[in-house]
Formats: structure tokens, sequence, C-alpha cells
């Protein structure tokens, strides 16, 4: 599929998300997203912190807010594009991705980022090069550093018990994902302490594996394809899985692909049919680099998570890829 | 060549031709400098100054100038002068000349005062030369003063801090601060902010014209 040929197709308001699959209505697929994401966000609330809820509710309205009057300042039809339900995705991703005690101003600038400069300065849905929500992202983690890395100490008593600690030991569950923790504790200890997931970052594997359930069933809805995400958990893997051969106090495989953005990651952002590659050996390639650079960026970089900047420099790379696996014609 | 009124020159180096935001000339400078309202005004004035001088010193010497080396001339000129002013600021306003570093010297290499000495100042009387260099150079310092104040408001919050680096007071001026400077947008004062900030003001201007 030639990304001359996607662009048209997503100008009558259709995508088609993956080869193999049938062409399907947009507003379709973004409902299936959602649904998918739905699990995933019901546990995010219950065991780590309900603000998410109404972040998602922030993010949704300044994200639709934004489609509307950018569609309205080029003269397109408004309700149209509002009801295919892409501003409201990108919302949600952003939201989920941005800790969910984020001041809603500054979720509402990232917002804006994601629709004005990263979608509709590129000329909106089906032609933006770079992920909506990643860019936000990455202007967000630049530009509030200590918003964006404060994740939330939760005193919940219902958390408590569902993660095994019924006495109540805990002044407050730490402020943070399994990857910061594990990068914060190889920090203070050199490496004779044996990191193991245990609580509280269980809540956040639980939340993972919601990911992948979620993500497997967009499979299974063949709303995406398998070579990305299995691109990015493999490459992913096998870098952390060297790394571990060669230096003992290295990040082990399960907390990297368990942690932070990975599943998440694998499932709803490298598989956004826009910004990735277009056909199935250029999404190998693609899941491979993002999984490879989050890996370089995680390990050696000053950020506590590399994903987005991996995506946003992989995005980069797309037309390249798709020019590689251009089919021989003349 | 007939001589060029003088309201077309003001109006086109200001507005319809402004260097910076229809020529887009100078960029390097612009992009680079325009962390903050001071260094902006700065640099702006100081690409003023050798515009001037450069270009009547080559409209004065317009007949005597062989069109084969009419180049290097041209750029032996503004070099010259952009020594005398990192000189004289060195002197006189140290700090400011440490807090403007390569981009002062680097002036020379600013297209923008080639271009107007080979594309004008050459054709045209010292008056003419001077007006233009005037209201081009003004065009300028306008156009990254403008992107000066937005990246300082934005990304920190204050306008004028360092002040002190422009006028030679000896304590350091905080300027007016708008708010707080964790709230502000840091990425408006790294690179690729000048880069979008000034993209958002073509785009705010575009319907002007």
């Amino acid at each position: 599929m030639s990304e001359q040929h996607t662009r048209r197709a997503v100008d009558i308001g259709l995508l088609r998300q993956s080869t193999g699959a049938t062409w399907r209505a947009t507003p379709v697929i973004m409902r299936q997203v959602i649904l998918a994401l739905l699990p995933g966000i019901v546990l995010y609330a219950y065991l780590i912190d309900a603000r998410v809820l109404l972040g998602l509710t922030i993010a949704v309205i300044a994200a639709l807010l934004f489609e509307a009057m950018v569609m309205w300042l080029r003269k397109r039809p408004v309700t149209s594009r509002l009801g295919d339900g892409s501003a409201a995705v990108t919302g949600v991703l952003l939201a989920l991705s941005v800790p969910p005690g984020l001041p809603a101003w500054q979720l509402i600038i990232g917002c804006g980022v994601a629709i004005l400069l990263a979608k509709h300065v590129f000329g909106g849905l089906g032609h933006n090069p770079f992920n909506p929500a990643m860019v936000a992202f990455a202007v967000l983690i630049v530009s509030f550093p200590v918003t964006m890395t404060d994740w939330p100490m939760t005193a919940d008593p219902v958390a408590r018990v569902a993660l095994g600690d019924p006495a109540g030991t805990w002044d407050a569950m730490t402020s943070q994902t399994p990857l910061d923790r594990y990068r914060a504790h190889a920090r203070i200890t050199t490496g004779d302490t044996v990191f193991t997931l245990s609580s509280p970052g269980t809540a956040w594997v639980v939340i993972a594996l919601a990911w992948l359930g979620g993500g497997l069933w967009l499979l299974w809805m063949r709303v995406i394809t398998w070579h990305a995400p299995v691109a990015l958990l493999v490459s992913l893997g096998t870098c952390h899985g060297l790394a571990t051969l060669i230096s003992p106090t290295a990040m082990p495989i399960g907390i990297a692909l368990l942690g932070g953005a990975t599943l998440f990651g694998a499932f709803f952002i490298v598989t956004d049919p826009v910004s990735g590659a277009a056909t199935p050996r250029g999404r190998l390639l693609f899941g491979a680099g993002v999984g490879v650079l989050t890996f370089l960026i995680r390990q050696f970089g000053s950020w506590p998570e590399g994903f987005a900047f991996a995506v946003l420099i992989m995005n980069a790379a797309v037309p390249l890829i798709d020019r590689l696996d251009r089919p021989r014609v003349r | 060549m007939t001589d060029i009124d003088t309201h077309a020159l003001i109006v086109d180096g200001l507005w319809r031709r402004n260097p910076a935001l229809v020529q887009l000339l100078g960029l390097c400078p612009l992009l680079a400098v325009s962390t903050s309202v001071v260094d902006a005004a700065a640099l702006g004035l100081a690409t003023l100054l050798t515009l001037l001088v450069a270009n009547l010193a080559v409209s004065l010497l317009r007949k005597h100038i062989s069109e084969a080396v009419r180049l290097p001339l041209q750029i032996l000129v503004i070099a010259g002068t952009v020594t005398l002013l990192e000189l004289l600021l060195a002197a006189w306003l140290p700090r400011l000349h440490e807090s403007l570093g390569i981009f002062l010297p680097l002036i020379v290499t600013n297209c923008l005062i080639l271009a107007r000495t080979e594309a004008f100042a050459r054709h045209h009387t010292p008056d003419r030369a001077t007006i233009d260099a005037l209201a081009t150079g003004a065009g300028f310092a306008l156009a990254l003063l403008a992107l000066g104040a937005v990246r300082e408001i934005v990304g920190q919050g204050t306008v004028f801090a360092g002040l002190d680096k422009l006028t030679g007071h000896t304590e350091a001026l905080p300027g007016i601060s708008l708010f707080a400077a964790e709230h502000g947008l840091v990425l408006a004062i790294l690179p690729p902010g000048a880069f979008i900030l000034l993209g958002l003001m073509l785009a705010l201007l575009k319907p002007g014209r």
C-alpha cells in the first residue's frame, strides 16, 4: 500500500489499518482502539490513580476543541472530522502517557501541540509524519521535566489490599513505574541487590498486561497487524538480554518488557497507520528500530523513558523505509 | 539608475520585503540569539549598525570598486565594520560581548548584509543607501526582537531579563517577571522552539500580506 494510497483513503474517511484487513471507516477503527484501551484504563484508575479519568476527560475535550478550532480555521467541515474519533484517540493516548497528576493546563498545552503542530500543520489526519501523541509527550517532557516525571503518590487502602499490603505498612505507594523504580534503584545500590518485580511495581505490570490483552484483541479484530509490535518486543528484549549478559547490573528483560511504556507503545503507538511504515516488511523494520532506539535511550540517555523519542526518530525514517520496500516497477 | 522613493524603501525594508519575515535571510542569528529580548535587541542593533556602515561605505566607493573584485571588497568592508564593533563592545559592554559570543563576529557572514550592499548600495547614492540600511536593518532587528520577546515570555516568563548587559549596570537586573520560571515552556528557548515559533509567526503574518 503506497503512501499516496493511504493518504487518499484517509481523505475520503477510510483507514485501512492492516494489510489483509478490510477497508473500514475511520470512526469504527477509533472506537475499537478505545474499547481495547478500556480494561487498562479501568485497572489504571483502580490500582494507581483515579485522577487518570479526569486527565482523560480533559484531554479528550481539549483535543476535540482544538480539532474543531483548526477545522473551522481551515474552512473545512467541522462535524465530520470530530465524528471520526481520531482527535479523541490522540487525547486518550496522550493522557495515558503522562503522569495522572499532570496539571490540567500542561495537558491542554500537550493536546494543542498534538492537534495543531503535529497534525494539522502537516495537513490533518492521514498526512502527519509524526505520531501526534508522541510529539506532545516529547514537548511536555522537555518543557516540564518536573511534573512530567511526578508519578502518583497514593495511600489508597483499596490499592494496598489489592497489591498485597493489607497491614498498611507502606507510607505511600512509591512514585514510580517499575522502570523508573529500577533506574533509581540501580543508581543507589551498586549491583549486589537483585531487583524483583514486587509491589508496588506489580500494579504497573497488571496494567501492562491489560494493554497486552487489548492489543491482542485489536490483532484478532484485524485492526492492527502483528509486525510492528512483535518486532519492537523482540528487538527490545534482545537488546536488554544482551545487556544483561554483558553487565549484571543492566535492567532485567522482565522489567524492560513489562515496565515503562513498552506494551502500551507496542500495541497502541507503533501501530499507528499514518505515521508508521506502510508495508509488512517496513513495519518489521520500524518496530525493530523503535526497540533498539528505546533501549539505547533507556540505557545511555538521561530521560527516564526513551520510547517517545525512539518513535519520533523512526517516524522520521518512515519515508526511507517505505522507499526501500517499494515494488520495483519502472 | 533612477532614484527610489524614500517611502517605498522604508515600507519595503520594514514590512513588504522584510529580510527576516519575508526573504528569510539571516536565519542563523535570528534563530540562535532570539532566546531573550536583551540578546535579540543587542544583536539586532549590532546588525543594523554594521549594515548602515557597510551600505554607506560601499555606496561611497561605488565608482571606484571594479566589477571583478567587488565581492571580496564588500566582505572586507563588512568584516572591518564588524571587527570594530566587536572591539568596541568588548571594551564598553564586556558582559554583552560575552553573552552574544560567536554570533557577534558571525554578523560578517549574515547574508542579509552582503545582499544589501551587493544588490542595492553599489548602485545607489549614499543617501538612498543609508535609508535602505536603516529600513532593512530595523526590519531585521524588529523581527529578532519580536521572536526574542515571545521566546523569553513563553520560555521563562520574563521580559527584559539581563537588561544590565545592555545598559552597563554593574548589578544584575532581573527584568519583569510575568509568571514563575518553572511554568515556562522550556522548549521555547531551545533550538526547536525557535523554529516552531518562527513558523507560527510567519503563519500568523501571512494573512496580513
